[in-house]
């Protein structure tokens, strides 16, 4: 029995360790520009990190932008730095990605999203530019809700890019869509690497955070903001003046999915 | 100063709230023809929209972009 629990116990070691050190391909740091508002562009960095099997995006997030006005008569009221949290790893062999996350919005908790990698059907289309050193090839995609245009070096055969995008025949060096919202340049491309990635740490938040499938997630979500706004709406129903309160997921950077269609709530 | 008391104003009904990140920022009035409805986005401090208020059948002669209306509205949207 003792045997056979330390044969366990190895076996989970060598995994864990074949798993987390990984030796790099291809390194990608991003410019991540999100702007909700004209007056703000946050400036967000991401970091791209390729491995044979696995791909690594993590999102540094700005906020020096909350100091600043977005408008006439508008407060900036400050928020922890640690609500804005997002790194993900896909496991291209298993097709399996997750994504570390702090729910903001309204559940205030970590969570560890899970789904299959999901499908992008991007449309080759006419059209190149110079980004670098690199000639790039456009595509466009429809994805969750947003129209995306992407320029794509086909000198590096790697089928990845910022964030969730992956699937076209070259790394993703820009990506746009078309609300002008969100926007990924690459800065500087690391090919190839050869340097181990531990990929630790990102293992044991996945163990340590809240795991959920993305739908469950996406359907708590929308749950949690209506019985918030509900109870907006209650706890203000004395008042003389009438009202009404709403949110949408349209500045979502996923304003819709396979579950979910609709973007506009009323209360 | 006028500004500054009314924003110290707006910043404490705000943080008064179980929503300390949020931002109330006017977006264009609008009128259906017969009441005057005062709107108001609700933000983060990173600009993303998080919710929506809107005042309806508000009097003629009220600014929307008023400090007054703006309070009523962060009021509002804080269950005050």
């Amino acid at each position: 029995m003792r045997n056979c629990v330390l044969t366990i116990f190895i076996g989970i070691v060598i995994c864990q360790t074949s798993f987390s050190q990984e030796k790099g391909v291809l390194k990608v740091e991003y410019d991540e520009l999100v702007s909700y508002v004209p007056q703000i562009v946050n400036n967000d960095k991401g970091f791209l990190l390729v491995t044979k099997s696995f791909s690594f995006y993590r999102t540094i997030f700005d906020n020096k932008a909350s100091l600043k006005e977005i408008g006439v008569n508008s407060i900036v009221i400050n928020t922890p730095d640690d609500e804005y949290f997002s790194e993900i790893l896909i496991n291209r062999k298993k097709d399996f990605l997750v994504e570390n996350l702090f729910e903001s919005r309204a559940i205030k908790k970590y969570f560890a999203v899970k789904e299959s990698i999901p499908k992008m059907d991007w449309k080759l289309v006419e059209g190149s530019k110079k980004i670098g050193k690199f000639v790039c090839k456009k595509a466009e995609l429809n994805f969750r809700g947003r129209f995306y245009t992407a320029f794509y070096a086909e000198e590096i055969p790697i089928a990845l890019g910022p964030w969730k995008f992956h699937g076209l025949p070259g790394l993703i060096l820009q990506v746009e869509d078309s609300k002008g919202i969100f926007k990924w340049n690459a800065v500087t491309v690391s090919y190839p690497v050869v340097e181990s990635i531990n990929l630790e740490p990102v293992l044991s938040r996945v163990k340590k955070f809240d795991n959920i499938s993305y739908k469950d997630f996406d359907a708590a979500v929308i749950e949690s903001l209506k019985d918030k706004f509900r109870a907006i709406k209650s706890r203000a129903a004395n008042r003389q003046v009438s009202f009404s309160t709403k949110f949408d997921t349209k500045e979502w950077k996923e304003p819709t999915n396979e579950w979910r269609k609709q973007t506009d709530y009323s209360f | 100063m006028k500004k500054f008391v009314f924003a110290a104003l707006v910043a404490v009904f705000t943080m008064s709230s179980g929503f300390s990140n949020v931002v109330v920022s006017t977006t264009p009035t609008t009128t259906d023809g017969f009441e005057k409805t005062c709107y108001y986005d609700v933000r983060t401090e990173r600009g993303e929209r998080i919710g929506g208020v809107a005042m309806l059948g508000v009097p003629d002669d009220v600014d929307c972009a008023s400090p007054a209306a703006i309070r009523r509205a962060t009021e509002i949207w804080n269950g005050n």
